[in-house]
């Protein structure tokens, strides 16, 4: 299905005037349609229980044409629209991100599919208004999820809402005894289920340490993708969940193409726009197709793809998944140097209710989380083998994949830790028992002994902040050691770092899955906000590098945004190399580096960096950002490819070799413990190329609750663990208007 | 088929008795046929000596086959109401399960 995707996006970045017009006439088809080239679709994605996003009939979705430029429109339909169903066309932006007016206009039963103008005049009018607000992430992202068997937790706008497995339990009776007394609460006997409003209580008198833990975990008492206050005019525009918790029901696709958007205006206002009576045949209308084949929820639509019937082999559903990138500072085949390690994390992966969209998104999301990252590890992979060999402890750095998704990597690699798979599997082991192949030792969640944590680092004034875990902090050592790291995090400069508010819970992190496992480990999540996130756009598709200002194509120029993130990569590096036990005072960062990544993966992915990693001098890349969509889980994505080798080259042992040789540089038969990448280098010369041996591994980042092998069988209605699946497709989304 | 105009009638008797056990093998088609093929030869002719069984295997083809349209359709008519809300069973019961939808 990615194959067919990826295929979608050359089809719809063509430029629109080489749609197929032969100079030997028209087909009848392109006589009566005209077909919009530059969408992207809003697709279906299932979890445990749910069917999210949106989908045509089989046969696609008509409608007559109607503009909505205000919300007085949404009230016209309503009243007088008598040529039902119709096509909304939502031109002003800021009128397709309140949830409230897309349900007005759902509930009309007049709306048959939604266009959302995404062309660049819009956008950026949209985003020079520093009031605006919007995010498709939830306004907890992340947040739906179980600490205890007996209990899951849901919090939605200004409310939690909890629900009891089984009410007979002695935590359920001890919980409800105490919910009862509660002001603001809703119960529903029927279904075990206590609802109640945030704003009514103060949950960290109420109840006990664990019960506690479960409402820190679940971003309580702060909604971290939320502005503190409501502004005027704008009902809801900010953490809307449209992409987790809507069913639209109808397809709804993003208009891209500026030009396209104007023609599809004309057209209204020339044919449908009324005056003072409705306007009459022949109108302008529109057929979306948008067919998805999954339905329902994961358990179903996985059920059915894994079924075989011998008639036909069908599909419906892929989990959601990529692979996690990481690897050792230390780049050694000696095992004790794993038995303490620092973990040194961010996000890859970012999302947005359109699939494929343009420009890309996850500028803010993810991408200033991860390039520091990258930076650091640069400066670390320069230090001498010899200097690292007497550290205290190794430095792991690990970028989690399909996070956006319910924390699947990082739960992935935690689950494999704890049962003792990480990174080789018990089956491999046991098949390579008689080999006798070196592997890198199994690591468990006790061998981390510090975890620093990077997200969302650009929109700082200068100041960043250091977020602790309020509850591990309880237990003496952990937090003793835990102010040692805030206290080297602030020490070691250039950056000013501040410590957050104990009552302030940890905000959404890779590091929350590490802790849930009961395990304290002291760490620290570093990012640009105190409290609510700066990120205007979170996970959004206006979260793009305009707010960032790297929408040039000059790269020579070294960006404002490359200094700010240069300074805190350098703050990274040195905490990392001091933590570790080493000498940080030489440790520097090189802003080209940063300026490269920002470039290569926010404008322009074919950038030399990029393409001195590649194998040959004429490797094809498109010459745009890259699509940090984690997508299903059997294939790679760019962006995981790309990185991996990033770090690699970054970490890696590097020695020159002939274009000639590269069959050289692979792996030995009796180890895994380095991987092997070969290189054309930085002076895209056959002759100058380079061997990077170095201790970079990719595992896979798909929930837990997909896996299938011989001592664990999936559990698709999982309320541990990320359950979200993608619905396939087999004919690539489309947009025409005809009469 | 050969045409029952040549045949004598013990032959007759002998088809009509094949196409009835053949029709008791979970084929209530069968039955049908052999009800409206031998249909002349069993009400419409006049009297003969194989008549009268011939008649016999005729009525209780059509009971069977009647039956069995009763059951089918009330089969059928139960599962196009209840597959979706019998779930995965109803989806193990199905051939062919509907892309995009329930």
């Amino acid at each position: 299905m990615k194959l067919w995707s990826n295929l979608q996006m050359v089809i719809s970045f063509k430029p629109a005037a080489s749609v197929e017009v032969s100079g030997k006439g028209k087909r009848t088809y392109q006589m009566i349609y005209e077909e919009i080239a530059h969408l992207s679709p809003c697709i279906r994605r299932m979890n445990a229980t749910h069917q999210i996003g949106c989908s045509s009939d089989f046969n696609g979705n008509t409608g007559v044409l109607h503009l909505i430029e205000e919300d007085a429109d949404i009230d016209w339909l309503n009243v007088n629209g008598s040529y039902s169903p119709y096509i909304a066309f939502f031109s002003a932006a800021g009128c397709s991100t309140v949830v409230s007016n897309i349900e007005k206009l759902l509930a009309t039963k007049k709306i048959s599919g939604i266009l959302v103008d995404h062309s660049n005049r819009t956008r950026n009018d949209i985003i020079d208004d520093e009031s605006f607000r919007y995010s498709s992430d939830r306004s907890c992202p992340n947040d739906n999820f179980v600490t205890q068997d007996s209990l899951i937790i849901f919090s939605t706008y200004q409310k939690l809402t909890i629900y009891f497995k089984n009410r007979e339990t002695s935590v359920a009776k001890e919980y409800m005894s105490l919910l009862r007394n509660q002001d603001g609460l809703v119960i529903f006997p029927t279904y075990q289920k206590f609802i109640f409003k945030i704003d009514s209580l103060s949950p960290f008198s109420l109840f006990n340490a664990s019960f506690r833990s479960s409402i820190l975990f679940f971003c309580r008492p702060l909604q971290w993708n939320r502005p503190r206050q409501l502004l005027v005019g704008h009902v809801e525009p900010h953490g809307t969940g449209s992409n987790f918790e809507v069913d639209f029901g109808v397809p709804v696709l993003a208009l891209t193409s500026e030009s396209e958007v104007e023609f599809i205006k004309e057209c209204y206002y020339n044919h449908n726009h009324p005056d003072d009576t409705e306007a009459e045949y022949p109108l302008c209308a529109m057929e979306l197709k948008d067919f998805m084949h999954g339905v329902k929820d994961t358990p179903t639509c996985m059920w059915r793809t894994q079924r075989t019937s011998n008639l036909e082999i069908s599909s419906y559903c892929d989990p959601i998944g990529d692979k996690n990138v990481w690897g050792f500072a230390k780049n050694s085949d000696n095992s004790s140097s794993y038995k303490s390690v620092i973990l040194a994390a961010s996000p890859l992966d970012a999302t947005s209710l359109f699939y494929g969209l343009f420009p890309r998104v996850g500028a803010e999301s993810v991408v200033t989380s991860f390039v520091p990252l990258l930076a650091a590890a640069e400066a670390i992979g320069k230090i001498s083998q010899k200097e690292k060999d007497t550290w205290e402890h190794d430095v792991m750095f690990a970028l989690f994949n399909t996070e956006s998704y319910d924390y699947s990597g990082s739960s992935r690699m935690v689950y494999d830790m704890m049962r003792g798979y990480f990174p080789t599997s018990k089956e491999t082991i046991k098949k390579e028992e008689k080999e006798k192949k070196k592997r890198l030792p199994q690591m468990n969640v006790t061998d981390i002994s510090y975890v620093l944590e990077l997200r969302q680092l650009g929109l700082s004034n200068g100041t960043y902040y250091a977020h602790v875990d309020p509850i591990s902090q309880a237990d003496e050592g952990t937090k003793k050691k835990t102010d040692d790291l805030i206290k080297i995090l602030q020490g070691v400069g250039p950056v000013e770092v501040n410590t957050v508010p104990a009552d302030i819970p940890l905000p959404p992190a890779s590091f929350q899955q590490f802790l849930k496992t009961g395990i304290n480990i002291p760490g620290v999540v570093l990012t640009d906000h105190e409290r609510e996130y700066n990120n205007r756009f979170y996970n959004s598709r206006y979260d793009f590098p305009y707010d960032l200002g790297v929408d040039k194509d000059n790269k020579t120029e070294v960006l404002y945004l490359a200094k700010k993130l240069n300074k805190v990569a350098e703050t990274v590096a040195k905490t990392l190399v001091s933590l570790a036990g080493g000498d940080e005072s030489s440790v520097k960062t090189d802003v080209t580096t940063v300026n490269d990544l920002l470039f290569c993966f926010l404008v322009n992915a074919n950038c030399s960096l990029f393409r001195s990693l590649q194998q040959k001098a004429d490797v094809h890349i498109s010459p745009i950002a890259i699509d940090l969509y984690p997508g299903v889980w059997q294939s790679d994505t760019q962006g995981s490819i790309l990185t991996t080798r990033l770090l690699a080259y970054f970490l890696g042992e590097k020695t020159a070799m002939n274009e000639t040789d590269k069959d050289d540089c692979s792996k030995p038969d009796d180890s895994e413990v380095y991987t092997y990448h070969y290189a054309i280098g930085p002076e895209m010369n056959p002759d100058k190329g380079i061997c990077i041996k170095s201790t970079v591994h990719i595992t896979a980042a798909v929930s837990p609750a997909f896996i299938d092998d011989e001592h664990t069988k999936p559990d698709w209605a999982s309320t541990k663990y990320s359950t979200w699946t993608q619905s396939q497709w087999s004919r690539h989304p489309s947009a025409s208007e005809y009469f | 088929m050969p045409s029952l105009e040549r045949m004598k009638n013990p032959e007759k008797l002998e088809l009509c008795r094949k196409y009835f056990i053949i029709g008791c093998f979970a084929l209530p088609f069968m039955w049908f046929i052999n009800f409206v093929w031998f249909f002349k030869e069993g009400f419409m002719r006049p009297t003969y000596d194989e008549q009268k069984q011939i008649r016999k295997y005729l009525i209780w083809s059509l009971i069977g086959a009647i039956l069995w349209t009763i059951v089918i359709i009330t089969w059928v008519t139960i599962f196009q109401l209840k597959r979706v809300e019998w779930g995965q069973t109803g989806d193990r019961l199905s051939l062919v399960i509907p892309k995009g939808m329930l």
